[in-house]
């Protein structure tokens, strides 16, 4: 009885609708006589629905590896407050549900990739057999697995990282914080990586990814959110975020400034580079009108490629907008 | 109990592959070596009764000098890696996350660090008795309490260095541990120079340092346990006049408590920074 209600009250943690919430999270750091401080992360408000992809992006220096160590309990938050899973992050039974993988890490280079895993696997709170089951499995999983003897020192940077990816996901987590994983990684590489946090999502796991590479997130991510300087700058479904601002790019027979000039009329341009320009414009409707415009101003169009913005498109223009 | 078990077999397995039992080697044959030194200068003057009696007792008494300072030395280098250098190069970003307690982490490096340092000042503790015994033909059992107290020495300086290690950088760290040796090494000649030049200050300030880093309380009693073998001349030298008071039992209290004390400190400081 009490068995069930205990997995009962597990199943319940389950199912909450937000794995990471945050609520006017600050942190700032002060220097040794406090005369100085920086404010890494401002009053962010961050909510990462369960069982998706979540891309948390952001310039240098924005704040993304605080947040993310405040979640994890390794910075202590100035002011704020989060639930991780639903609870506080200081529940052991919570952590047991997380995994992580550090942007800069070193392992303890002195034991092989199999000793590592059974040492994180053990801290974790995981018994033998499981160990004896999931080891060789997640090693199989990153492409390790013929090099389960061998020490971690003689692994390259692109191998640390894939040892550091299992071991985020070995005692299989509910929630997987991934920043910066594919890094070290080559394009097959970061295939992988890719294909194996669709795989987690599609076992109802949630991944906070934060990454720079950007064309990653967009194809693994449902949701994202971009900071700048420590605030969210915004947030919400990656496709209604980029459906918002269509893009269109352009090849003119001959550059002329008449059409540019005409053309900056009814869009942004984004970006020119002699006869070839990228324009925004504020809606779907207003694709025919760019295209009007610039035949009445005597261009002659050799391409006109509408298209959805990317997210490197949104990502410059939120950043750049909040300058 | 569990994490600090697996965090304190971890830091064992990696010092050993570390071969620090390489540096443990050299120590010992450093040990041995001085012990033949000894008896070669002995040799010399093998007609001397008394060259014959006091030779092997100077000997064991330097000797445990010799094995504190390794001992000490072996677990200040090892502390104060532990968790400064773990931090700078973030292998414990992977660790503080799982379910395990700060103190945990603080509490499995000191038993890693200590049973690998304590392993080894035993180790040339016995060879040390072992050498005098085959080498000079003496053994002195009834000294068996102050090896137990030399034992007390890498304990105080490994458990300080891992004190300082959870909040200062590596490098911090290590001249920090230095300042605080060099602090209690420094008692003894400012009470010598005390008693010589009859100067009360440097006396007291000898006096106070003995409680910033308890070193002298362990050093009095080792001696004192010694004192059946200090041959009667040295008795009689200014040096031993700074010891003429028997050790009391609370000094060694004292210094458990210190070492208690920091570690509490320890994981305090270690459980409130950010990582």
């Amino acid at each position: 009885m009490v068995l069930s209600e205990q997995s009962e009250g597990v199943e319940a943690d389950r199912m909450t609708q937000y794995a990471i919430e945050t609520y006017r999270l600050r942190k700032v750091y002060r220097s040794l006589l406090r005369r100085q401080s920086v404010v890494a992360v401002d009053s962010l408000d961050l909510k990462v629905p369960t069982g998706c992809v979540f891309g948390f992006l952001g310039p240098n220096g924005a704040g993304k590896t605080t947040t993310i160590m405040m979640l994890l309990g390794n910075v202590y938050p100035t002011s704020g407050s989060f639930r991780v899973l639903g609870h506080s992050i200081s529940d052991m039974g919570v952590r047991r549900r997380i995994g992580f993988l550090p942007e800069k890490f070193q392992f303890h280079e002195l034991l092989t990739a199999e000793e590592l895993l059974w040492f994180h696997g053990r801290l974790a709170g995981m018994d033998r057999q499981s160990l004896i089951r999931r080891v060789p499995e997640v090693l199989e999983q990153v492409g390790l697995s013929e090099r389960a003897r061998s020490r971690v020192r003689e692994f390259s940077k692109g191998m640390q990282q894939r040892l550091g990816i299992a071991q985020a996901i070995l005692h299989d987590p509910d929630l997987i914080i991934l920043d910066e994983p594919t890094s070290a990684l080559d394009p097959l590489g970061r295939r992988d990586v890719r294909d194996l946090i669709l795989q987690l999502k599609s076992r109802g796991k949630t991944v906070f990814l934060n990454s720079h590479l950007l064309s990653e997130v967009e194809m693994v991510c449902d949701e994202v959110a971009i900071l700048r300087a420590g605030q969210v700058q915004r947030q919400g479904d990656i496709e209604m975020l980029l459906q918002v601002h269509p893009v269109v790019d352009v090849e003119l027979r001959a550059p002329s400034e008449r059409v540019m000039q005409a053309v900056r009329t009814v869009a942004r341009v984004l970006s020119e580079n002699g006869t070839r320009f990228t324009a925004e414009v504020q809606g779907e409707e207003e694709i025919p009108a760019l295209a009007r415009c610039i035949v009445e101003a005597g261009g002659e169009m050799m391409r006109f490629a509408p298209r959805r913005e990317s997210l490197e498109d949104l990502f410059v223009r939120v950043v750049e907008e909040a300058k | 109990m569990r994490a600090i078990c697996l965090i304190a077999s971890l830091t064992l397995k990696e010092t050993i592959r570390r071969r620090l039992w390489v540096a443990s080697l050299l120590a010992s044959l450093a040990v041995v070596g001085f012990v033949f030194v000894a008896k070669m200068g002995a040799s010399v003057r093998a007609h001397d009764p008394i060259v014959q009696s006091v030779v092997p007792r100077i000997t064991l008494i330097l000797g445990l000098d010799v094995v504190k300072f390794f001992g000490s030395v072996m677990a200040m280098t090892l502390a104060s890696g532990a968790i400064a250098l773990e931090i700078e190069r973030g292998m414990l970003y992977a660790v503080l996350y799982k379910p395990v307690h700060r103190y945990q982490v603080v509490l499995g490096k000191w038993v890693g660090v200590l049973v690998f340092a304590l392993v080894n000042t035993l180790f040339w503790t016995v060879l040390l008795y072992v050498s005098v015994r085959v080498m000079m033909g003496k053994s002195y059992l009834e000294t068996w309490r102050a090896p137990l107290v030399v034992l007390l020495y890498p304990v105080l300086f490994g458990t300080l260095t891992l004190f300082f290690s959870t909040f200062a950088s590596m490098g911090l760290t290590i001249a920090l541990s230095i300042i605080s040796a060099g602090v209690a090494w420094s008692e003894k000649p400012m009470r010598e120079f005390g008693i010589v030049f009859d100067i009360d200050t440097l006396m007291n300030i000898a006096n106070n340092v003995r409680w910033i880093v308890p070193m002298n309380h362990l050093r009095r009693w080792v001696l004192e346990e010694m004192m059946v073998i200090v041959p009667e001349r040295m008795l009689a030298s200014q040096r031993f006049q700074a010891f003429e008071n028997p050790p009391s039992g609370w000094e060694i209290g004292y210094v458990f408590g210190y070492i208690a004390v920091v570690l509490a400190l320890a994981v305090l400081v270690f459980g409130k920074r950010d990582v």
